[in-house]
């Protein structure tokens, strides 16, 4: 058989001049047709967000999480077009290809974090993480003798952050579901189940006074995530 | 399940992204609607490659630069391709997946073979090979397990050796 030259060096050399020719290949871009509105405001308000949590960055002085993401592999998320949207318990739901974003309602004052903990978790396990900043923060569970993780994450709800669930490779759609907290209020959520190839579930809700929002992700089962959810308490 | 956060940026990050974006949107789009039919899927998969691009800000050094021209449709491409796989509920990565068109860079071998791959295979070649990043890199970028992204390599190299030998036929 035949050796062929793909040396590192010679691969570089291919890599350059495909790259070259891949851009070459689009052209000059500046005539273009221009976006959708929609496009161009979901983009602005992208960047316009980043810009706001720089601000509010700065007057922390301290990194902070004001989004969290879940990415679920494993389910392909039915896209309803375009920018619909469901309020719900003072969050916006936007619905695109592969992904929910969840806005929240401007609280009108300066976010306040409020902590959170479990106060039941599956036997076995423990935190073995803990990441947090001033408008959020994530703590993560294991146990030695098991694959799945826990990760529970809890951020302000603001109009400053976001939340997003990512569904790939599958088909999912959120379920509403009732968590039924022990001071005998019952708050909905969205759960996101997961795949046989994805099994990790997410389970998104907010707070009884809708300041804050909380998730949950993990491979264990839908009724285990629904649990450690009704036991969370606020501490501190 | 992969899970992220989205950190605030430095004001450095936050102006280098509104800069991206200004300068590549329409080349991105470009990209898109060449792989996918309906226009809202290709802006969709452009929103969804800048928001890959604000996880890995820090990997783009420099705004105006062919890596980073490259990079950016490199992404796209990507996101394209997960949406018409997701579309036509392709759970598997179809290796097969041809996406953007390369003209042949004209040097009768490798570059020319490397041109004519399939999408995954051209995009981690080049993000290897022209942008230098390490496999781990790779996969952090793509979302994709390590192990994953080495096979892929592996394979594309073999795909090259086929390329160049089917050359050598013709």
């Amino acid at each position: 058989m035949k050796n062929y030259d793909l040396s590192d060096r010679a691969l570089t050399l291919a890599a350059h001049q495909t790259a070259e020719a891949m851009l070459s290949g689009l052209g000059d871009a500046a005539n273009e047709a221009p976006p959708s509105e929609l496009f161009t405001r979901k983009m602005q308000r992208l960047m316009a967000r980043e810009r706001r949590l720089h601000t509010l960055r700065q007057m922390a002085r301290s990194v902070a999480m004001l989004a969290m993401a879940f990415i679920a592999v494993g389910g392909i998320w039915l896209a309803v077009d375009g920018d619909a949207r469901a309020f719900f318990n003072s969050w916006v739901r936007e619905f695109y290809a592969n992904y929910v974003e969840y806005h929240f309602e401007d609280q009108g004052e300066w976010p306040h974090l409020q902590h959170y903990a479990p106060g039941w978790l599956p036997a076995g396990y423990e935190e073995v993480s803990r990441d947090e900043g001033h408008f959020g923060v994530e703590l993560r569970y294991a146990r030695p003798d098991r694959e799945e993780i826990i990760i529970f994450k809890y951020i302000v709800a603001d109009d400053d952050s976001y939340a997003q669930v990512f569904v790939e490779g599958g088909e999912a759609e959120p379920d509403t579901v009732g968590i039924y907290t022990a001071s005998g209020e019952i708050l909905t959520g969205d759960y996101y189940a997961g795949t046989e190839e994805s099994p990790e579930n997410t389970l998104i809700w907010m707070s009884e006074d809708g300041k804050m929002v909380l998730g949950i992700n993990s491979a264990l089962e839908g009724s285990i995530i629904l649990r450690i959810a009704e036991e969370i308490k606020a501490v501190r | 399940m992969m899970v992220y956060l989205s950190l605030l940026s430095t004001p450095e990050e936050q102006s280098k992204f509104a800069a991206l974006y200004e300068r590549y949107h329409l080349l991105m789009l470009r990209a898109a609607r060449r792989l996918l039919p309906s226009e809202a899927d290709a802006e969709d998969a452009v929103h969804q490659a800048f928001l890959s691009v604000l996880s890995n800000l820090e990997k783009i050094s420099e705004i105006d630069c062919p890596k980073t021209r490259a990079y950016l449709v490199i992404i796209v491409e990507r996101k394209a391709i997960d949406l018409l796989r997701q579309q036509k509920r392709v759970t598997e990565l179809d290796d097969s997946v041809p996406g953007l068109h390369v003209p042949p860079p004209g040097d009768g071998g490798l570059a020319d073979a490397m041109a004519s791959l399939s999408a995954p295979y051209r995009e981690v070649l080049l993000l290897r090979y022209y942008h230098g990043y390490s496999v781990r890199e790779i996969a952090a970028l793509l979302h994709d397990r390590e192990s994953a992204v080495q096979k892929r390599l592996q394979r594309a190299k073999n795909a090259l050796r086929d390329k160049l030998r089917e050359m050598e036929e013709v």
